[in-house]
């Protein structure tokens, strides 16, 4: 008698006694025949035991302390998003990094007072005072519309004949 | 008389907090092993199973029925766990190219009961144990999610199949590679 193909697939779900009659007994009749898959079902037998008779233990839990995270989780869900993505350890970084600076600029605008248009004049004034010497050696400043031209003013020094670049 | 998991379940889409919290007691040592079985790294299998709790909580409402509550709920947990360990493989390949956990707890056949038999025979033993599990965590995803949902939670191989969301065919041929492999892992012709 031809020797059936060898039932790999179905193996498992013999030695599990999952198959129907007509299956387990086309495997039963190949394994009473076919030594290699005999020795298979052996070994695959002995080492499911060994498995099932060794399982590993996962490290110990407290259950009420998982129950009670869980339960912080699942409140955390039902909250609005907005308030969710502030709880976030980046989000409320960034937050508070930024409520700092608003804090710093406010007690920096507090002691020195509001910054108007007058003091922004003054600065520019400061600004270029501290160039007058360049100013005085170029004849293109003439031709300047100044208020145009500030960025020209600024870069006078690389237009210094002394300097590279 | 003691409510079944299913019926449990159609509470839970209704918002019954009790008996939500009643699910949670029956499956959490189950949902947490199982995690910890596919992760082996305690926070992740915590946090991984509490999200699956949190998952079930949300979609109660989708449980038909059709299957067992189990199946069910095994279904979220093991795919929340695989896509977790496919999302961070590169990193664990990186960070920790041996398991942390076992170096930090001891290896398996630490976690193993005290021995009651000879105690060289069940060093022997030990040791194959060992090869055998490392063998179990070197298989593929599916392989070895396989193997585990039929040696630890005795699941049948249909009931393996809505798990994984495959064939029974699927599985029957995850479950013969991973046995052929572990086979080969510990000599076997």
């Amino acid at each position: 008698m031809a020797m059936t193909p060898h039932p790999d697939a179905l193996l498992i779900a013999y030695l599990r006694g999952e198959l129907a009659e007509n299956d387990r007994r086309s495997v039963a009749d190949h394994l009473a025949a076919c030594s290699e898959c005999a020795r298979a079902a052996e070994n695959f037998q002995r080492i499911l035991n060994d498995l099932g008779s060794s399982l590993p233990q996962p490290p110990q839990v407290h259950w009420g302390a998982y129950r009670a995270e869980l339960g912080e989780k699942l409140e955390a869900r039902r909250r609005p998003w907005r308030w969710q993505w502030l709880r976030r350890p980046v989000p409320l970084a960034l937050s508070a990094a930024a409520a700092g600076v608003l804090l710093i600029l406010g007690v920096q605008s507090w002691i020195s007072g509001p910054l108007g248009n007058g003091d922004l004049a003054s600065l520019e004034e400061t600004v270029v005072a501290s160039r007058l010497d360049l100013l005085r050696q170029y004849a293109v400043i003439e031709r300047l519309d100044l208020w145009e031209d500030l960025d020209v003013v600024r870069r006078l020094d690389e237009l210094y004949p002394g300097r590279k670049g | 008389m003691e409510l079944s998991d299913e019926s449990l379940c159609e509470r839970v889409a209704g918002r019954d907090e009790a008996a939500f919290n009643l699910l949670v007691e029956r499956y959490q040592q189950r949902a947490y092993r199982l995690a910890w079985s596919i992760l082996r790294d305690a926070e992740e299998a915590r946090d991984l199973s509490q999200e699956a709790f949190i998952r079930l909580y949300q979609a109660a409402g989708s449980f038909g029925g059709r299957a067992r509550f189990s199946t069910w709920f095994y279904r979220i947990l093991v795919n929340l766990c695989l896509d977790h360990r496919r999302k961070h493989r590169w990193w664990r390949r990186v960070v920790a190219p041996v398991h942390s956990e076992d170096e930090a707890e001891g290896s398996v056949v630490e976690r193993l009961p005290a021995p009651a038999q000879d105690p060289l025979e069940e060093l022997g033993r030990g040791r194959v144990m060992s090869r055998l599990w490392a063998a179990v965590d070197g298989l593929s995803h599916q392989q070895r999610a396989a193997l585990l949902l039929q040696v630890q939670e005795g699941l049948p191989t249909a009931e393996i199949a809505l798990v994984l969301k495959c064939s029974e065919a699927t599985v029957r041929v995850h479950l013969h590679r991973a046995l052929t492999a572990l086979r080969k892992t510990l000599g076997g012709a």
